[in-house]
């Protein structure tokens, strides 16, 4: 009978099509989990949701796997000089990758980079005797030196000595970071009335930690993300009265209406001040509006760098630098005299009339002091 | 034998050709794929944002039961005037009062933040925003729209001359060590700046726009991250936290609210 085959055929028809279906079900399995683990899957998922893809120990991970390549090939290259040469270790968006922080050595000369590391960031607390104003070098160095586009340490260490035409010498490191005391310190109000002499031990601290930082950056190259990237000259150029208006928008939060940052009263130091007796002198590079535009352009506000305009950021460096300021130390005649000598064509207010007043001719504490004491 | 005859009338009406079975129809294979796929989804959805919770190092601690109580740690609960704590106490006509959600030294609880020594002006910019709709909280607008400008100006001022020790500790099992890189260094791959860059150099708060985020429950400090992640919240000036929460994970949320609460409560000095 017909019916009787199939009822025979019944148990080991289930048990084939069991079989199958578990056949299917395991790859299924396997090819799930393979997309899961390749990371297709975390990719769409992140494009589903919109919540950001940003596996961030796997980006950690991938700039100390190469940090790690060039260390073994730096062996390598010891034992064998025709093996492949030590590559740039680079995070995942292409930028030189300095070491972590908790890779600092436990040795005497991990002690100095460490100090040199605390010095860079909180310089008025670690270096007091030569800090004239309420600046640090991370203000303009963002991350501790370690931000591409923000001037990184790593950027700047592999190019010195080199020759600067703004003192018309052959400049070392530790001549390169006195200029930084001398200018944006303004180290001339400093207790100890000038910067660190060479040799100091600020600098030879502060070399140990740009040395560590820039630790596989070839000796003389000029690296992706070193400086500043320039803002394109614009149409309308700059103007300091466009400016304020940006000021106001985007930086008033926390440099204050008045530009003087915030400082606590038991003096610690929130946000730093853009000009008066407390910011930068007008031999600073930061003074230069071009300069202030380029920074500002790729850093600030914090958390959204590029997000004002090539005009915005000229016109609101302009108007940072519309303000009087500490008076550029190398000044011995006049203002005039000052700007032909050292601020011929720069993109600066120094020497030129603002708001009815001839800039350049500088502010110190003490005239601040007696000003609000009044 | 009528019985009989019936039935032997059915086996003569028996189709003999008739198949009890219904024919196999088959599942469409796309549909059985679907559904593995569905349950491998779910699964590792699963596995991927609950499972980490538990996995992670941070110990799954509940908030040390406090000593003594918010009332007698705080100071200031007084310092007001009787129309002002009239206000906080009792609320307004028949409004809640404050201290029936957010405690009575202000301390809050879970996801209903902490009040106490809190900067006043950024208090007072939230109960504007709640009132004019730029923060979006039922409850908060509903109590707020029935407070004059004057009133809560003072509710702002009450709050934050009341100094209060950290009464709270991780919940969320986030990474703490993750969490004090976010909190002290940033992770600038991701354009995230270090929460004290701005909120003040242990989380204590900046006037006038930047509150203190230590001692805050982590609850509501990742429920506010979250928000801004989330496109939820839009109150923050120059969508300032709208962009750093876009860019921080569930786990780094997790983790940088769960280290904010880990840090004690130092008395500020404000300048002013």
């Amino acid at each position: 009978m017909t019916t009787n085959s199939t009822q025979n055929g019944g148990p080991s028809r289930t048990l084939g099509r069991l079989l199958k279906a578990g056949a299917l079900g395991l790859v299924l399995f396997a090819f799930g989990t393979l997309a899961f683990q390749s990371g297709i899957w975390n990719t769409v998922y992140s494009k589903v949701s919109g919540i950001p893809d940003t596996d961030q120990q796997g980006i950690e991970d991938q700039a100390l796997a190469n940090r790690t390549a060039m260390q073994a090939a730096r062996e390598a290259c010891l034992k064998d000089v025709q093996s492949d040469p030590p590559p740039v270790p680079v995070s995942a968006d292409g930028y030189y990758a300095p070491p972590a922080e908790s890779a600092i050595p436990d040795t005497p000369f991990g002690e100095s980079i460490r100090r040199g590391r605390d010095i860079f960031v909180n310089t008025g607390e670690h270096a007091p005797r030569f800090v004239g104003n309420s600046q640090s070098c991370a203000n303009c160095h963002l991350d501790g030196g370690r931000k591409e586009h923000s001037a990184p340490l790593w950027g700047a260490y592999p190019l010195y000595p080199a020759f600067r035409g703004k003192n018309q010498k052959v400049n070392t490191f530790q001549d390169r970071i006195k200029g930084c005391f001398t200018y944006s310190m303004n180290a001339q109000a400093s207790p100890s009335g000038g910067p660190p002499p060479l040799g100091s031990d600020v600098y030879v601290d502060l070399e140990s930690y740009a040395f560590w930082l820039a630790d596989g950056v070839p000796t003389g190259a000029k690296v992706p993300g070193a400086g500043y990237p320039k803002v394109a000259k614009t149409e309308l150029g700059y103007d300091y009265e466009r400016g304020e208006e940006v000021f106001t928008a985007n930086c008033a939060l926390c440099h204050g209406d008045d530009g003087q940052g915030r400082r606590e009263a038991d003096g610690r130091l929130r946000f730093p001040p853009l000009w008066g007796a407390e910011a930068y002198n007008w031999g600073a590079g930061m003074s230069r509006i071009n300069t202030a535009a380029a920074f500002i352009k790729a850093n600030m506000p914090l958390s959204k760098p590029n997000s004002l305009t090539d005009q915005e950021a000229w016109d609101v460096a302009a108007y940072i630098s519309s303000f009087e300021r500490p008076k550029d130390p190398r000044q011995t005649g006049t203002v005039e005299e000052n700007r032909a000598r050292y601020h011929d064509g720069d993109d600066i207010y120094y020497g030129q009339e603002v708001r009815g007043k001839i800039l350049g001719a500088g502010v110190s504490r003490e005239q601040t002091s007696a000003a609000s004491a009044q | 034998m009528k019985r009989r005859e019936k039935s032997v009338n059915h086996i003569a009406q028996v189709n003999e050709n008739f198949e009890p079975w219904e024919p196999n129809q088959p599942i469409p294979i796309f549909v059985i794929a679907l559904v593995f796929a569905l349950s491998i989804w779910g699964a590792l959805t699963y596995l991927s944002e609950f499972g980490t919770v538990h996995d992670k190092t941070g110990p799954e601690t509940s908030p040390a039961a406090p000593s003594t109580s918010p009332t007698t740690e705080a100071q200031g609960l007084e310092s007001a005037s009787p129309e002002v704590l009239k206000l906080v106490y009792s609320g307004k006509d028949n409004m809640w009062s404050c201290p029936s959600c957010h405690g009575a030294a202000g301390e809050g609880s879970a996801s209903t933040p902490r009040l106490a020594g809190q900067v006043a002006d950024y208090l007072f910019k939230q109960l504007e925003d709640f009132h004019n709709g730029s923060r979006d909280d039922a409850s908060m607008a509903y109590v707020v729209d029935a407070l004059r400008v004057d009133e809560r100006r003072a509710l702002a001022d009450y709050y934050a001359q009341i100094p209060l020790p950290s009464g709270v500790a991780p919940t969320l099992g986030g990474d703490l060590d993750r969490g004090q890189i976010l909190a002290e260094a940033g992770d600038w791959e991701q354009n995230v700046p270090a929460c004290f860059q701005c909120h003040g150099g242990n989380g204590e708060g900046v006037e006038p726009s930047f509150p203190g985020l230590a001692g805050q429950h982590p609850q509501y400090t990742f429920v506010q991250l979250a928000r801004w992640h989330a496109g939820a919240r839009g109150n923050s000036p120059q969508a300032l936290m709208d962009g750093i929460s876009q860019a921080l994970t569930p786990n780094d949320m997790r983790a940088v609210a769960d280290y904010l609460a880990t840090l004690p409560l130092e008395p500020v000095q404000q300048a002013h």
